[in-house]
């Protein structure tokens, strides 16, 4: 699902990621903990070829982002991964149902297919009745169970979830925890949870921190 | 995509509908403007072709020369040549009508025809006859008139004409009309040898309209047939192609300034795309995120202002057709240019002007959105969805070589010289000043503001007023944020602050121009210039001998015909002294010295300089009465009554040369004690042309002049206008759009304790600060602007200098106004920011 292998990023004389390795299998849920500033965002943007590293290899689903250039990139992203922000980043002049189905309007899914896993969507995520709210409407928890729904709706390889919890209160965040595990794991795609917070980190079946620009094994969740 | 286009961008669109009503109303303003001023020209150009068409009718070609006209022994050297199929002799006068209290007499255009003859080329000046006219009517003494005619002179068939012929009164019977004239064309016809007879010009025509025999050219013909100096064979559309060619410089200023306000509305459709770009920047962030390419980004955000551009295009076209018609039944087809006075057209439309019309609208648009949707392409989206990172966007903007290099290039072509009488690249150049100031504004803003930043944080003032330091940090760290703003008030009022130093710089001349050429305190005409009277001696002596008259200097009026396919020259005659021509000319530089043993002195205008290349110093050759005379040009004039030309002479020169002694105009200067009114009077009831005569003071000349000039530049204004409207327009929607993305900033500011006022005040700051650098660089580029209309354009187009000068009053009190306009409209627009709740507005996303 996902391999990275011997990732390194610079920026300026500063190491950020130094000969980084990283392998998620289907239906595996991984998260990364470090401190602030560590490059956990970094390791993020290269996973999701937003960024290019200085030496290294990052494959998705069999696919090389790094020799791919940036329209290959982009296309790449939009067939083979979900994501999940902190701050939802849900496009506030949608509809929820309009939000969530935009990954598989890209895709040139047919009506009826946008309709059918949309409503399937928000059905796992508890949202089935809210499809024609406007995003102002909901609460946080909300938004970010829509923000998930839309991270898997397209059935990506690989769902990226970047301190996805930050915004949230804990028991809304538990919440949205234990969808995205239990939505990552059931559809058999892998998944990397990118958090500073321990109790986050748990909900995945492996943790891993990054230091010093390399991963180690932490403990499993 | 177009998913995308509907749900996203125009959603966006649906909630900001204010900013899209501007941008929408910024192309349909500039495309209606354009599209009326160029429907009013054409129709006006086309009627008047027509018009034309009518009096020349069928004809290949016509044999012409100026009024005075030339003898009809060249009528029977051409009608026997074998090249000629059918000729026409016509004879054209403009005929002073007398009878009515107007102070100047009226004039109907005559045209004597022989009717056999020209019934095969002019069929629509063919007169019939009233039921009960005398038999063979068309053979007659009696008068033709057009309805327009009729109706102009308040007479009616059967009744009687009375007009002044030469020096002495004629009256035409009145027996039929023209119903082939065209509607509001004032015409008369008569059969020709009765013309010739009754106003006073046996054995004159004016011109002879022929039919060619088949497979002959009119340069054949031309070669084959001597004609005398001042006499020109043209062919049939020679005479709309002059008038073409007369009226395109003004036609084509015209436009430009049209277009002005659609350039002014591309600049604001880049301001509020940049704005709308940089609020939505998290949002399109997300979609690159999500898989969106940079191209298809581009693209959609470029749809997207296609959209608003279409969508204004089509109002403007609209918009425009409305204006266009309407300003053709109120006014006619004269927007005060008097090129086409007396027309009255109906709108002509064609695909074409439609076509370009529309695009130039959506060009207009699709450039505004160009740069704003790169920059959103471009930017890496990992950045851009990181809060706060607006004040990274538009950061090539702050690059100061490119609106460097187009300052230069506005100095470089500046300096070409006029493509087919067109100041092509005089407009090029004013196009490259203007964006090269609005891409140095971002530039400017740093380099102003930073080091008054610094300043006022080091001094007290920085701890007595955190608003203050703030506003002034803002914009010396995000100079490409606060300028895109103002890049609509940068072009607008740029092009306000050109318009009117042009205008109060050409009205300050012509105003000196009219103190020096009109040194008399009261002057006579005997109806208008070109007609066919003139004084007779008697009224010649009563004019002198007045024992009002202190001085009494005597000219007249005539016209030359140098180029057949340009307008004609007038020919200013009267008793210039060559020692002093500075009394009644206003020379532009010194004069030659001329001594007796040189051929006759002339003075020549700026346009007859630049049209036909007389320059001081030269000898020229005129066609005076058939030949061809020799004169010495010794100075240049200045001359804006006239924009085709005009030449000064001494009546002596011109008496000897022609043997004309025909007086038409008198300037008196009076003896103490009498007062204009009075000696006008007193002429008046002793003149035999008294009637005919009209009596002016110079103040009555002078204001009726700059009546005409406000009257001529009130099309300008109006543009002026629309472009200063669009440009407050702007400044509203910058402003609400700007507080409406700074929403999230000013949440945090109230949690951290600033008051409501503190922000406002800040925005009002902001506001204050921009738009002073937007002004300050808005008047020297228009200044610069001005400078290339006055001493570039003008001088290429109308071939007239002015001297420069800026009208401070009005420039100091606009900027005042678009100070206070700024000011409140950011308030105003910042209050509805300020008023969402403080822990909403630090939510992410909305």
């Amino acid at each position: 699902m996902l391999l990275v292998d011997g990732l390194t990023k610079h920026f300026g004389a500063r190491a950020v990621l130094d000969g980084l390795g990283l392998r998620v299998g289907p239906g595996e849920y991984v998260a990364i903990v470090g401190e602030s500033g560590s490059g956990k965002s970094t390791l993020l943007n290269l996973i999701a070829g937003l960024d290019r590293p200085d030496a290294g290899r990052v494959e998705v689903d069999g696919t090389d982002l790094a020799a791919l250039d940036d329209a290959g990139r982009t296309l790449a992203r939009r067939r083979k991964l979900g994501f999940v922000f902190q701050s939802f980043h849900i496009l506030p002049h949608l509809t929820v149902e309009q939000n969530v189905e935009l990954p598989l309007v890209l895709l040139g899914a047919t009506r009826d297919e946008r309709a059918q896993r949309v409503g399937e969507l928000l059905g796992a995520v508890g949202l089935g009745d809210r499809g024609i709210s406007m995003p102002r409407e909901l609460s946080g928890g909300e938004l970010q169970r829509v923000a998930v729904a839309r991270a898997l709706v397209h059935r990506p390889a690989l769902v990226l979830a970047d301190e996805p919890t930050g915004n949230l209160d804990p028991d809304t965040a538990q919440t949205v925890l234990d969808l995205l595990g239990r939505e990552i794991r059931s559809r058999g795609a892998g998944g990397v949870l990118v958090t500073h917070s321990e109790a986050a980190a748990r909900s995945a079946d492996r943790i891993v921190v990054l230091d010093h620009g390399r991963l180690r094994e932490h403990a499993a969740a | 995509m177009w998913w995308l286009s509907w749900h996203v961008l125009a959603g966006y669109a649906r909630q900001h509908r204010l900013r899209t009503l501007v941008q929408v109303l910024a192309i349909a303003v500039g495309v209606a403007l354009g599209y009326a001023v160029h429907l009013i020209n054409t129709s006006a150009l086309s009627e008047f072709s027509s018009a034309v068409r009518a009096v020349t009718g069928q004809a290949d070609a016509s044999i012409t020369a100026t009024r005075d006209g030339f003898d009809e022994q060249l009528f029977a050297q051409v009608v026997a040549h074998p090249a000629v199929e059918l000729a026409s002799p016509v004879l054209e006068l403009d005929v002073p009508v007398l009878g009515f209290e107007e102070t100047r007499a009226p004039v109907l255009p005559l045209v004597g025809l022989d009717i056999f003859r020209a019934a095969a080329l002019s069929q629509a000046l063919m007169p019939v006859p009233a039921d009960d006219a005398p038999r063979f009517a068309v053979l007659g003494d009696g008068v033709f008139l057009s309805p327009a005619a009729l109706d102009r002179f308040k007479v009616r068939v059967g009744g009687e004409l009375r007009v002044l012929a030469g020096t002495r009164e004629a009256r035409l019977p009145i027996v039929g009309t023209l119903p082939g004239a065209r509607a509001g064309q004032v015409i008369g016809v008569m059969d020709l040898g009765h013309a010739q007879w009754r106003l006073d010009r046996l054995g004159k025509l004016t011109r002879i309209d022929l039919k060619l025999a088949a497979g002959t050219t009119v340069d054949s013909l031309a070669g084959a047939l001597q004609l005398p100096p001042g006499v020109a064979i043209t062919s049939a559309d020679a005479e709309t192609t002059r008038v073409s060619n007369l009226s395109r410089a003004y036609r084509v200023n015209l436009n430009v300034l049209a277009l002005v306000a659609l350039f002014t509305g591309g600049f604001l459709v880049f301001s509020l795309q940049a704005q709308a770009t940089i609020a939505r920047r998290s949002q399109l962030a997300f979609l690159r995120v999500a898989g969106v390419t940079s191209r298809e980004l581009q693209s959609l955000l470029v749809v997207e202002a296609s959209i608003l551009g279409v969508a204004g295009s089509a109002l403007g076209l609209l918009l425009g057709a409305a204006i266009a018609s309407l300003t053709l039944n109120v006014l006619g087809g004269d927007l005060g240019s008097g090129f086409f006075t007396g027309t009255r057209p109906e709108v002509q439309y064609t695909p074409e002007a439609v076509g370009l019309f529309f695009l130039l609208g959506l060009g207009a648009a699709i450039a505004g959105s160009w740069v704003p949707a790169r920059d959103a392409a471009r930017t890496s989206p990992a950045l851009a969805m990181k809060a706060g990172a607006e004040e990274d966007a538009f950061k090539p903007l702050g690059r100061a070589w490119p609106g460097l290099a187009l300052l230069a290039l506005g100095a470089v072509l500046v300096a070409l010289p006029p493509v087919g009488g067109i100041p092509v690249w005089g407009y090029l150049s004013i196009m490259a000043v203007l964006i090269g100031a609005i891409a140095l504004q971002p530039r400017l803003a740093h380099a102003v503001f930073t080091p008054l930043a610094r300043r006022i944080e080091a001094s007290a003032l920085g701890a007595r007023s955190p608003t203050l330091l703030l506003a002034v940090t803002r914009i010396a760290q995000a100079p490409s944020f606060a300028a895109i703003g103002m890049a609509g008030i940068v072009a607008s009022f740029a092009l306000m602050i050109a318009m009117a130093t042009m205008v109060s710089s050409f009205r300050g001349s012509v105003d000196d121009w009219l103190n020096r050429i009109l040194p008399a305190e009261l002057y006579a005409r005997v109806a208008q210039t070109g007609s066919i009277a003139y004084f007779p001696d008697s009224d010649l002596e009563r004019l002198a001998n007045h024992p009002g008259v202190a001085r009494a200097d005597f000219s007249r009026f005539a016209r030359l015909q140098l180029d057949p396919a340009r307008a004609q020259v007038l020919l200013v005659v009267r008793p210039y002294d060559v020692d002093r021509p500075n009394a009644e000319l206003p020379l532009t530089g010194a004069a030659v010295p001329w001594t007796p043993d040189m051929p006759p002195p002339i003075w020549v205008t700026e346009a007859v300089v630049d049209i036909y290349g007389m320059r001081p110093g030269q000898t020229v050759e005129l066609p005076l009465a058939g030949r061809m005379t020799a004169f010495k040009v010794v100075g240049v004039w200045r001359d804006y009554a006239r924009q085709f030309g005009a030449i000064a002479m001494r009546t002596s020169d011109y008496q000897a040369a022609t043997g004309d002694t025909t007086i038409t105009d008198a300037a008196l200067w009076l003896k103490p004690g009498y007062t204009p009114v009075r000696v006008a009077e007193e002429l008046r009831a002793q003149m035999a042309a008294g009637a005919a005569t009209e009596f002016v003071q110079p103040g009555d000349i002078r204001k009726l002049s700059l009546q005409i000039f406000d009257r001529s530049f009130a099309v300008t204004y109006v543009l002026e206008i629309a472009a200063i409207a669009i440009g407050l327009i702007g400044i509203a929607a910058t402003f609400s759009s700007q507080a409406i993305a700074r929403t999230r900033e000013f949440g945090m500011l109230r949690h951290i304790g600033f008051t409501r006022g503190q922000i406002l005040g800040l925005l009002a700051i902001e506001g204050a600060l921009v738009t002073a650098l937007a002004i300050a660089v808005g008047l020297a580029t228009g200044l610069v602007v001005a400078l290339v209309l006055i001493k570039v354009i003008n001088p290429q187009s109308f071939h007239w200098t002015m001297d420069f000068n800026a009208p401070q009053g009005l420039i100091g009190g606009l900027m005042v106004a678009l100070m206070a306009a700024a000011v409140v409209t950011a308030v105003i627009a910042g209050r509805r920011a300020v008023s969402i709740d403080a822990v909403r507005a630090v939510r992410d996303d909305w």
